[in-house]
């Protein structure tokens, strides 16, 4: 009987097998650890329930630009992941920024620095994820942004701030003062004032950067990240002058837009742990496989998670974010090995964004 | 009583040289008791889960954790103070300790009760009972007679009287058969001596009931002053963490300003 | 090396709460209480064990997404070394106040706490560890966390532990690692900008503060190492603060 039972259900006996996805719904840790572990004797490798082996992630499309509305946009699918984001620029005058300190340029040598802080202080980022109803079952109609929403945000916000990803450079619309018509009694005022009239912010480029999951198959924040990523490389904010006469900025069609500069290619790896038991405490009691890419099953069976984002566009990889919790299995060495499977990872999706 | 104590805290590992074994191979081996802050992981550990001091019985082959907390988890033939909390068809449903789930107390599980007999508690009255069933996948249940006996034992309704919550320790300690030399607490007797007269009833929950007795004619006239004072001296006895010195003092100076 | 204080506690601070901890170090004051095993709401009952539930309330305003970012880090944290199973259906609940922080959360009268803050982490799961073993609630094992940035300094970098708001400003990356009491890494949070090498370097100056081995011979050893690591010896600071508070409850003993 042993023997026969591998190959299915007799059909007429009324037997105690479930098909696959029932198992899957009844008791899917051990759905999980089975498929993991297949017999010793059969030559079948360990799979997970979703086909793929345990380093492996689902192939990543982006298509950018699909928004006409959007300054820029991207939508990335993995697997059943799918996100679309988009990039809005709107601008915001510096006189409605309570809080703005106007500081010419000569002032401090590092403009690139002070346009970091510019960002941050004036909150010129403001990514915002929405979890649609119906992507997943788990996500209800009507209700608040779910913890998941609010750290995804969070998680977003913090590395697009500390990848240093926008050059604030780029958001600032400046103006720089016509000198005054050659008028004699002007020409007694501003006659103290040698040198040339300096160039001054007027208003700046605030980037929403929504986020919106169609579709929601774990691992969101790889597919949320890498989509920002996409929709601000393919962002072109129009072209705006200020128009001192009217008092304004002035958005013009003719001339042709900028494209955002940026720096770097950051990209986040993500993996969970499954462990064998699922009350297992010790690393070396039972086994345990690292999951690439999980999927939505995978992810509420396992507990502990790893990102790691890496970007490895000079000679030596550098690492912009590392993000481990909910367990004790990944120690020292297993996160430095992490950091190799991301490696990997980075050249699959930079390979295709294009 | 020289034995070590070691203070340990949860997940430290306990020296083998302080587990207790047999150490007479003659005699019929007693396993090895665990009781409260000690867990065993197959196959030979034992770990602390919680802070507190190890102590170690070896002629009794037993270990436990002494700590002091003040949430209660029910453990079979503990004696608890409940509160009825409301009244079902055939149990009463009571409360431990606040917020947990209630603990169920059969309307038959009372001295001598039957189907007309039953004692009718409203909401809100106290009984004396102990823990028959504690298991953490199911509510507790509770009794108030042993099922053994078919006698009260003490259980059963506490009538007048207040109850006053203390923690977990001091509970225990008032429970020590020589509550005086081993628990060292004398605060009871003390306030006995000075001549007041009443009843109480501890729980292992973390609830003292107070009541004035009865006097000799059987009026039953609850000397509130007496309830107060006493449940104050037990609280301060416990909050303050006062020495047998400071509780004789203690009870003084309630006796006087009493009076 | 700053001036950096000793961390200071103080268990049993509030009367009512199960269990509860005030805990200051290197600016930052918070108190936490704990309350629990106690009935779960439906939606959070779990059938096999306790749900962990951490509310932090930040030192100015109501908690934002950073806010939940935070309780979901220490909520997973915590579970893996409370012994969730043993309370099925019940839930644990861990509110911690943020009383006091070195840097102004009002950064020109806009309230700035979108951004993770790294130096907070480790006062916050410090204070309800010591909260959690003041509840007496069953634990696998204890964890200590602490903070580390990597900052340029004179053309070199250099490690320093529990850094300043100012420090964290120009650190070229920021840590927060955990470790339990068996040393093994519970938590690792790091962003900025670093490679493997200098993330092993954070790794063990980390796990030196976290997880030093109890000096059997205290003197002139410990006051050497006190030294070398730079940091205060949290399992040191962890094992004296409960040993008076296990002392003060066991007087009668």
């Amino acid at each position: 009987m042993a023997t026969t039972s591998s190959t299915g259900a007799p059909a007429a006996a009324p037997s105690l097998t479930f098909t696959r996805p029932v198992f899957a719904k009844l008791s899917p840790h051990p759905y999980l650890l089975l498929s993991l572990s297949p017999d010793e004797s059969s030559s079948t490798r360990s799979r997970r329930t979703n086909g793929r082996a345990p380093h492996e992630a689902r192939p990543i499309q982006i298509n950018t630009g699909s928004l006409s509305q959007a300054h820029g946009s991207a939508l990335v699918r993995t697997g059943d992941t799918t996100v679309i984001c988009g990039v809005r620029g709107e601008l915001l005058p510096v006189t409605s920024i309570p809080q703005f300190r106007p500081t010419p340029s000569y002032e401090n040598a590092d403009d690139e620095e002070k346009a970091r802080k510019e960002l941050k202080e004036y909150d010129l980022l403001v990514p915002n994820i929405e979890l649609a109803t119906g992507c997943a079952p788990q996500f209800l109609p009507g209700v608040p942004p779910t913890t998941l929403a609010q750290t995804l945000s969070t998680r977003v916000y913090s590395l697009l701030h500390s990848s240093g990803l926008v050059d604030g450079r780029d958001l600032r619309v400046k103006y720089r003062p016509v000198r005054p018509p050659q008028d004699t009694e002007a020409m007694e005022e501003d006659g103290q004032e040698e040198e040339e009239e300096e160039e001054e912010v007027k208003a700046f480029w605030v980037l929403y950067i929504d986020l919106l999951f169609v579709s929601f198959d774990g691992n969101p924040f790889d597919a949320a990240w890498a989509a920002v990523l996409a929709a601000l490389r393919d962002t072109v904010l129009p072209a705006a002058k200020w128009d001192a006469d009217r008092e304004m900025v002035i958005c013009t069609t003719k001339e042709k837009g900028k494209k955002l500069n940026i720096r770097g290619h950051p990209v986040p790896c993500s993996a969970a742990v499954f462990l064998e038991k699922a009350d297992q405490q010790h690393q070396d009691k039972g086994r345990h496989w690292i999951l690439l890419d999980p999927d939505r099953l995978e992810e509420t069976l396992c507990g502990e998670v790893i990102t790691v984002v890496v970007d490895c566009e000079g000679n030596e990889t550098r690492v912009r974010s590392l993000e481990k919790q909910g367990g004790t299995v990944l120690g020292r060495e297993l996160i430095r090995g992490f950091v190799g499977v991301a490696e990997g990872r980075w050249k699959e999706v930079v390979k295709a964004m294009g | 009583m020289a034995t070590e104590r070691p203070l340990v805290l949860p997940g430290d590992v306990i020296p083998p040289s302080l587990i207790p074994t047999s150490a007479n191979p003659n005699k019929k081996q007693q396993p090895l008791r665990l009781g409260p802050g000690l867990r065993h992981i197959p196959p030979s550990d034992i770990v602390p889960t919680v802070a507190g001091q190890l102590i170690t019985v070896p002629h009794k082959n037993s270990m436990w954790v002494e700590y002091n907390s003040s949430r209660y988890t029910p453990t079979p033939s503990d004696l608890v103070i409940a509160t009825i909390s409301r009244s079902g068809p055939d149990f009463y449903y009571a409360s431990l300790s606040p917020y947990t789930a209630n603990a169920t107390l059969p309307h038959l599980s009372f001295e001598g009760a039957t189907k007309k007999t039953r004692p009718q508690l409203p909401p809100g009255s106290l009984v004396y009972a102990r823990v028959t069933l504690a298991n953490k996948h199911m509510d507790p249940e509770i009794e108030c007679v042993s099922s053994a006996t078919g006698k009260a034992d003490g259980l059963g309704p506490l009538k007048d009287g207040m109850v006053f919550d203390i923690s977990l320790g001091f509970a225990r300690r008032l429970l020590m058969a020589r509550s005086k030399e081993e628990g060292k607490v004398e605060v009871l007797e003390l306030l006995g001596e000075e001549g007041l007269a009443f009843e109480t009833a501890v729980g292992r929950n973390g609830k003292v009931w107070v009541s004035g007795a009865s006097d000799a004619k059987g009026n039953e006239g609850v000397n509130a002053k007496t309830v107060v004072v006493v449940g104050r001296a037990l609280q301060e006895t416990d909050t303050k963490r006062l020495g047998v010195e400071q509780q004789r003092k203690l009870v003084k100076k309630l006796v006087r300003e009493m009076r | 090396m700053t001036a950096s204080t000793l961390p200071e506690a103080a268990l049993g601070v509030l009367p009512r709460a199960d269990g509860s901890a005030k805990y200051s170090h290197a600016g930052y004051t918070v108190t936490a209480s704990v309350n629990g095993p106690i009935e779960a709401q439906r939606r959070d009952e779990h059938p096999y064990e306790a749900h962990v539930d951490v509310i932090v309330r930040p030192a100015a305003g109501v908690g934002g997404t950073r806010e939940r970012h935070l309780e979901s880090i220490l909520q997973s944290s915590l579970t893996q070394i409370i012994l969730v199973k043993n309370f099925p259906r019940s839930l644990i609940q861990v509110v911690l106040q943020v009383e006091d922080t070195p840097e102004n959360d009002y950064v020109n009268t806009k309230l700035v706490q979108a951004s993770l803050n790294f130096a907070i982490m480790p006062a916050l799961f410090q204070t309800s560890v010591l909260a959690l073993l003041s509840a007496g609630v069953p634990m696998r094992a204890t964890a200590a966390a602490t903070a580390v940035a990597v900052v340029p300094e004179d053309g070199a970098k250099k490690i320093v532990v529990d850094p300043s708001p100012r420090q964290i400003e120009i650190a070229q990356s920021v840590h927060v690692l955990a470790f339990t009491s068996q040393e093994e890494l519970l938590l690792a949070e790091s962003e900025g900008d670093f490679t493997v090498k200098e993330w092993d370097d954070v790794y063990e100056t980390a796990q030196k503060i976290c997880c030093r081995p109890a000096s059997t011979k205290e003197g002139m050893e410990m006051v050497l190492d006190e030294e070398d690591a730079g940091g205060p010896d949290m399992r040191h600071f962890l094992r004296s603060t409960l040993e008076s508070k296990v002392t003060a409850d066991l007087h009668w003993k």
